[in-house]
């Protein structure tokens, strides 16, 4: 603290010998043909003060009266101009593809991408606005180098799981920061509308991303949203209307002929097994009280023979993926912003109204947004500004992943045609009530029928009747309020302080219907649950920026607080006196009252040094030291120090280099540095949480015994645990040929995490798992490569594309013991954080039909001797690795191709090396070990008679080896999907006041190429928590999505 | 200018003076630290509270890799899975069904580790607590009460935990047992080994000694183990070790103040407080107790209500006179064999309410009867016949003797005590008997088990083999 006061103070002191700024304006125009360039940005040089053009080209100014001023913008030459007094400064550039000068959002702060010493990807409105996305992040997928991005659901507004260059931790958080701003945003992102962004920048290594400190380990997106430019307002109006349905096609299910053939096929074997006379004539008699239905309506629908008899007709055949499944989900999209300003003042302002069902029944998701901001300079000193937005989004989730009753998605891959929606008598006639109507059939036990009464598939339950009168819905409001003030009262001098608070409500409703379903016994049910959350962060700032000759230095340096407040509450009751009731005072009986608290805060000291010579070599350090309230204040563990330190050296500007002029631009940049991973997370109920008090050994209350109030041991902590640290490398080289028409960059990092937050395991008989702790190292490394080039850039056609490629390897350098086994992982030095370790299919046996495995042969003392035997008892198969989960590689490809009038884009993005395992697949290969439910159109390949040669075993219903975790699930996760097609079209309209006029259709996600895994696998697969660890768990996925809309500029 | 300086200084002051405190702020508001609970004696009782209450409840381990599951959920789960492992009941299919296929006991299944997680976590628990209350300040008796408490609990928790790990100790008391802490556990914790199953019971008999003599009828809730209770586990746990004599002593100590009441029969096996009852656990819809899973009549029910999914064995069936109490048993018309019988011994209906069993009086009679019969105690009869003729007014005294009467107990034991905690199985364990099927059980499942053979016991978790130094893969069983 006293190192950072004596700063400013000296700063302070040193600043006043410098003089006062002068105030600048000037008009940039194109060199070519005299037209006004608004959005120029104009930086005084080897600082980052500056401005940009407005849409008359024209600017205003204040600065040193000795500086140089630098004039950039995309597809134009950059300029110099001295400004020597001079209060108008006219400046006409020529045009040039090269965009290193453009100005790149950092943190704390703004840079040209020339002085960048860091590894920054930065995507822009254009690229946001491409994709038909709910929530922004989406946006990032196959744009920004080094990102990965998991759409792991398919319901409208569930955010995707984001890795920056790898996965940096085990058993902490692996999300990036989100920064919208310049504050931490802790509400859900699916909140900001994308429209209103103007940039996203992402920090990727140690320079770019140490000044975020205890919350950089996993990378830092910031997110700018838009504002205004002096000078004529610009209105903009969009619309758009699309049709969703899932991105994928399902899996192929058995039909209902081909489960009573193989049904019968499995009662055979069983009763061959058995020893039972006469095992066909069993099976067929014994087939239909198995499945309790019949579809067939005969006594005996397969013969002895084990075929259909002639003559069976279906009374019914149910298609429940069709029943659950919305395939015109619509699409509707309305918004307008306004944006413009003064000399003094300028804003943005913004609504829009979001609506997107998703392919589930039900599962909807709309967005109404406003955003207000607003910068004005009071004086020429004194600039005050606001950036805030109202957000109120409603969302409707039925479950969609996991293992209860109510997940849609399980449902479709559970029920088997067999089963009907309407209950149905014992000759198969409908059942209708006393109003005539047919009655949704449970698949209850019904002691007046012989047949087509309980169901053995997920009895009782009835999607189809319940999901529509059900309620699974969750509100959510956000207020963001973000303001500042910046006082310069000297040359170079600004002093800045930014108060920023997010206000987040989250109101949960979960109504079970009391006619049909869970609720019906109870009288109906209702479970509300309103979360609020409010974090704010307030930092204060002192900059200065000086050039000496060719020398400039850049200073800053900040205090901040950071607060965060989560209180909850929570309700359920059961018992309410009518249908539709759906307030909890309504319900007769509680069953659940919880609510609590949850607080975090983190203060922080930080700085920033950056120097620079003739605007080609930069060097750069930053500092920030974080205390949070998460650790302990014994032993120094509360506080953290996170240095790095960056430099760039533009090899172009020498004379060595000039001469080769198909070089237009070479950049060497290398950082070093210590990020933070304050993000430990603990186990609760499944459900992967914020762990707040890591160090303190915690006994939890509400285990009550009735009405007796009960606490119970819940959390054994090691009180020296600590955040997670990461020393990250980073080498680069940014190049520009042939007039920067191929420009790009390759990078090369290296990460490690130490202290890695790990459960150490205990004996699972000391009666607690695990300790968290601070062992274990793990090592992210890899290089990213980023080439743009413009192959036709001719006067009326314009073709430009882009690659972008990283490779992550990811290994783990050291763990507290030999191998940790964690479901289907192992954790082991030199392999991934999620290699897969599971038995290995060794097919099926010709003679018998059973499934083998590999297993180790062992020596007399246990150990393997490194040969291989076979085994038909999986629980007796050794587990070998196979591959991990985490892609080795990915990235994207664009193109655009404008003609005239006309545009035609498109994003591809890939990812592979990784490896899948499909539960889902597993489930539909159950082979009537699960009777009734659906099974794959694999199973037809089922081994039959001795000398079959297939993969797949026996029928067998007594042998549940065929399900068990192994090889022969795990697939191949390489994956390439067209995120994006559009094709525009500018109409040239004649009214003076319109200004642009774009129509365009586009289609997303509408191509998916999987080579490697069975047809109805989605390759972007997280779990339950989120989590991209290769494991599916009948979750719905990504949809596909085609539009039409229009953009109207004035 | 120096304004500036002097803004700027004093706020830097203020804020490194205020952030120790700002940081130090924050803490829990969920959650309580041991101090604060084994500050009172009311602390401790709620930590008792807070066992009972979990134990019964929807659980799963602190890191949630055991439990959770529809199956694997709780004490009810133990009691069901034992339902399914012996000749009275049958299971067509669904939830319990690899139990009642003898299969579910390999060391990657999830009833395994549930099984293991389940008994060993509330073991640590115990430990805590008997450590928390001998190094608090309450006074001595107030000690002696709550440890012997927390030692009754425990010895309960190796009781049951070694049943399902071992076959039974008089088959071979030094084949290996598994592991016994006694210490709560820190993070220094390594891990036991499997030891005999002698050093097991040695450790249950200490305990249970220890709570007998030091405990008192005072209780909050039928939840708590109070001295009558620690008597009756006394009674199982002697039995078990073919102690007769003690196991008849227990058993007599145990019953004191109680009787049986047949009245209780019929109106459904729910109610905590039946005057039967000595211990059980309470559900209500108020305890987030609206799962399926956490209630037996949803399993034995045929209402559509539950799961459904469990049946009576016609043999079984057969064995009740039409006038016996308990003869709650009725066709269900359903055409599958399977399914042909079903009971009302739990009601009609899913009900959320119903409290579980955890031992009842006849039990303590029949165990009294037993020993006596093997102690050749010429009353051991008339106490069978007690329970019979309450349950049946027309019951008639067989008059056996010896094997013979021990094996009519048997079966007394199964007819008073099917549907709650398993006991046709755990007394062909206890007994080494076969498992000899017959009846209506499918073709597949209708097994004949010998005494002792390996599908009576579960394996021990992988995860317990690998991570714990101290028990390797030959320690397995088989």
């Amino acid at each position: 603290m006293k190192t950072i006061l004596s700063i400013t103070v000296v700063l302070l002191l040193a600043v006043q010998a410098w003089a006062q700024d002068v105030s600048v304006t000037g008009k940039v125009t194109a060199a070519e043909d005299g037209i006004n360039l608004p959005g120029v940005s104009v930086v005084v040089k080897g600082t980052s003060t500056g401005t940009t053009t407005n849409p008359e080209g024209t600017y205003r100014l204040s600065v040193p009266p000795n500086a140089t001023l630098v004039f950039s913008y995309v597809g134009y030459m950059p300029q110099e101009v001295t400004v020597q007094n001079r209060s108008t400064i006219n400046v006409s550039l020529s045009a040039d593809v090269r965009s290193l000068q453009e100005v790149v959002v950092v943190a704390y702060g703004q840079q040209t991408r020339r002085a960048l010493t860091g590894a920054v990807s930065a995507v822009n409105a254009d690229q946001i606005r491409a994709q038909q996305v709910v929530s922004p992040v989406q946006a990032l997928q196959g744009t920004a180098p080094g990102v990965l991005v998991v759409n792991g659901s398919g319901q409208p507004g569930d955010n995707p799981a984001i890795r920056i260059r790898g996965v940096g931790s085990i058993n902490a958080s692996s999300n990036p920061l989100i920064v919208v701003d310049g504050i931490p945003f802790q509400g859900n992102i699916n909140s900001i509308n994308p429209g209103d962004i103007d940039n996203i920048s992402v920090l990727k290594d140690a320079s770019a991303a140490a000044l975020y400190g205890s919350r950089a380990a996993n990378g830092v997106i910031l997110i700018t949203t838009k504002m205004g430019r002096k000078g004529t307002t610009e209105i903009s109006v969009y619309s758009s209307y699309g049709v969703s349905s899932r991105a994928v096609k399902e899996y192929s299910f058995l039909n209902t002929q081909q489960q009573f053939e193989l049904g019968w096929e499995a009662i055979r074997n069983l009763a061959q097994d058995a020893g039972i006379p006469q095992p066909e004539q069993f099976a067929s008699e014994n087939l239909v009280s198995e499945f309790r239905y019949n579809p067939y309506g005969i006594a005996q629908p397969v013969g002895a023979d084990g075929k259909l008899v002639s003559g069976a007709n279906l009374l019914w055949n149910t298609d429940w993926t069709k029943e659950l499944t919305n395939r015109n989900a619509a699409r509707k999209e309305v918004g307008v912003s306004v944006g413009g300003g003064n000399d003094k003042t300028r804003y943005f302002l913004s609504t829009a109204y979001l609506g997107q069902e998703g392919y589930l029944i039900t599962s909807k998701f709309e967005r109404i947004s406003a955003r207000m901001n607003l910068t004005s300079d009071l004086k020429d000193w004194l600039q005050v500004g606001l950036r805030t937005q109202f957000v109120y989004a409603d969302q409707n989730a039925p479950t969609q992943g996991g293992s209860s009753f109510d997940n849609v998605v399980q449902y479709t891959r559970s029920m088997s045609s067999i089963y009907p929606v309407y209950e149905r008598d014992d000759k198969g006639n409908l059942v209708l009530d006393a109003n005539g109507q047919p009655i949704y059939d449970f698949g209850n036990p019904n002691p007046d029928r012989q047949v087509n009464q309980d169901r053995p598939v997920l009895t009782p339950s009835n999607l189809v009747a319940t999901t529509y009168l059900n309620d699974a819905r969750r509100e959510r409001f956000t207020t963001s309020l973000n303001g500042f003030a910046e006082v310069r009262p000297l040359p170079g001098l600004r002093l800045r302080s930014n108060f920023g608070i997010d206000r987040y409500s989250y109101s949960l409703l979960d109504y079970e219907n009391p006619r049909q379903g869970n609720g019906a016994n109870v009288g109906g049910r209702v479970t509300r649950q309103n979360d609020l959350t409010t974090s704010w962060t307030w930092n204060n700032m002192v900059n200065y920026t000086k050039a000496f000759g060719p020398h400039s230095i850049d200073l800053m340096g900040s205090i901040e607080a950071y607060n965060f407040l989560y209180e909850t509450m929570s309700s359920q009751k059961i018992g309410f006196p009518f249908f539709g009731l759906k307030e909890l005072s309504s319900g007769a009986q509680t069953e659940f009252a919880n609510g609590y608290t949850n607080r975090e805060r983190i203060v922080s000291y930080l700085g920033r040094a950056v120097y620079s010579y003739r605007d080609k070599l930069f060097l750069e350090a930053t500092v920030r030291r974080d205390g949070s309230s998460r650790f302990s204040p014994e032993g120094g563990r509360r506080w953290g120090f996170f240095p790095s330190v960056g430099a760039s050296w533009v090899l172009s500007e020498e004379a060595f280099v000039k001469p080769i002029t198909s070089l237009s631009f070479l950049k060497l940049r290398a950082s070093f540095g210590t990020l933070g991973n304050n993000g430990l997370l603990t186990q609760a109920g499944g459900i992967l949480a914020d762990n707040y008090f890591p160090y303190l050994s915690l006994f939890s209350t509400g285990y009550n015994d009735l009405t007796n109030s009960g606490v119970y041991f819940t959390y054994l902590a090691n009180p020296q645990i600590s955040w997670e640290k990461q020393a990250s490398l980073n080498v680069g080289v940014d190049f520009g040929f042939l007039q920067d028409r191929i420009r790009g960059n390759l990078d090369y990092y290296v990460k490690n995490t130490y202290d890695l937050l790990f459960g150490r395991p205990l004996v699972p008989s000391s009666g607690i798992p695990s300790v968290d702790e601070n062992i274990g190292d793990l090592r992210n490394s890899g290089i990213e490569l980023a080439v743009n080039t413009v192959n036709i850039r001719g006067k009326n056609l314009t073709w430009e594309t882009g690659i972008n490629f990283t490779t992550v390897k990811n290994r783990l350098t050291s763990l507290p013991q030999g191998v940790i086994k964690s479901g289907e992982f192992q954790r082991e030095v030199g392999k991934s954080v999620y290699e897969f370790h599971i038995p290995l299919y060794a097919g099926v046996d010709p003679q018998d039909g059973s499934a083998m495995w590999y297993q180790d042969v062992l020596d007399a003392s246990g150990n393997p001797t490194g040969e291989r035997t076979t085994t038909k008892v999986q629980g007796d198969a050794t587990d070998y690795y196979q591959g991990t989960a985490i892609p080795k590689w990915l990235g994207g490809f664009t193109s655009k191709l404008t003609y005239r009038g006309f545009d035609l884009s498109l994003l591809l993005n890939f990812a592979g090396g990784n490896k899948i395992i499909d539960y889902d697949y597993t489930g539909l290969m159950h082979g009537f070990t699960a009777v009734g439910y659906q099974l794959h159109t694999d199973m037809l390949n089922r081994w039959q008679k001795p000398g079959d040669v297939t993969g797949v075993p026996r029928l067998d219903p007594t042998n549940t080896d065929i399900v068990q975790r192994s090889s022969n699930y795990l697939f191949k996760g390489d994956y390439v999907r067209l995120r994006n097609v559009t094709l525009g079209y500018n109409v040239k309209v004649p009214a003076r006041f319109v200004r642009n006029f774009r129509v365009y259709v586009q289609a997303d996600n509408y191509w998916t190429w999987v080579p490697g895994a069975k047809k109805g696998l989605d390759p972007e697969t997280t779990n339950a928590n989120n989590l991209p660890n290769g494991t599916t768990s009948n979750t719905s996925s990504i949809f596909k999505t085609l539009t039409g809309g229009i953009n109207l500029t004035f | 200018m120096n304004k500036t300086i002097k803004i700027i200084l004093g706020l830097g002051l203020i804020l490194a003076s205020c952030s120790k405190q700002y940081l130090e702020e924050p803490q829990p508001t969920q959650q309580v630290s041991a101090q604060q609970v084994f500050s009172t004696e009311e602390g401790a009782r709620a930590f008792f509270n807070g066992i009972y209450g979990w134990v019964r409840n929807q659980w799963s381990n602190l890191n949630s890799t055991a439990g959770g599951v529809t199956d694997t959920w709780g004490l009810v789960s133990i009691n069901l899975t034992r339902e399914q492992k012996g000749d009275d009941v049958i299971n067509p299919g669904g939830y319990y069904q690899f139990d009642y296929r003898h299969e579910n006991r390999e060391p990657t299944y999830r009833r395994v580790n549930f099984t293991w997680s389940f008994f060993y976590e509330f073991i640590n628990q115990a430990n805590i607590l008997i450590d928390g209350v001998g190094k608090s300040n309450f006074p001595e008796a107030s000690k002696k009460r709550l440890i012997a408490e927390g030692r009754a609990l425990r010895a309960w928790l190796y009781f049951e935990a070694i049943r399902e790990f071992q076959h039974t100790i008089l088959k071979d008391p030094n084949a290996p047992g598994i592991p016994v802490y006694t210490e709560p556990t820190t993070i220094e914790t390594g891990g036991k080994p499997r030891g005999t199953i002698k050093q097991v019971f040695d450790q249950i008999n200490a305990d249970i000694e220890y709570a007998v003599a030091n405990l008192d009828n005072n209780r909050l809730l039928k939840s708590n183990i109070n001295q009558s209770v620690a008597y009756g586990l006394q009674a199982r746990i002697y039995l078990e070790q073919g102690q007769w004599a003690k196991a008849r002593d227990a058993a007599v100590s145990a019953r004191k103040g109680y009787a049986l009441h047949p009245e209780e029969y019929g109106t459904g096996f729910k109610d905590i407080n039946s005057a039967e009852w000595m211990w059980a656990f309470p559900n209500t819809t108020e305890g987030q107790q609206t799962l399926y899973y956490g209630v037996p009549s949803s399993f034995w029910e045929k209402s559509g209500a539950g799961y459904d999914n469990f049946y009576i064995n016609e043999e079984f069936v057969a064995r009740f006179s039409p006038t016996d109490v308990r003869n709650l048993f009725y066709k269900t018309g359903q055409t599958n064999a399977q399914l042909r019988f079903a009971t009302t011994k739990f009601g009609t209906t899913t009900d959320f309410n119903q409290a579980l069993p955890m031992m009842r009086v006849p039990e303590m009679y029949l165990i009294e009867a037993e020993a006596r019969a093997e102690l050749g105690d010429a009353t051991a009869g008339d106490l069978l016949y007690e329970v019979q003729k309450s349950r049946d007014p027309k019951a008639v005294k067989s008059g056996k003797t010896g094997a013979a009467l021990v094996s009519e107990i048997l079966l007394e034991r199964r007819k008073e005590l099917y549907g709650e905690l398993g006991i046709n199985f755990l007394d062909l364990k206890r007994r080494q008997l076969p498992l000899v099927r017959t009846g209506n059980h499918s073709a597949a499942f209708k097994f004949n088990i010998p005494a002792n053979d390996p599908r009576f016991i579960m394996k021990l978790p992988k995860t317990e083999i690998d991570a714990n130094d101290a028990i390797g893969p030959q320690d397995q069983n088989p």
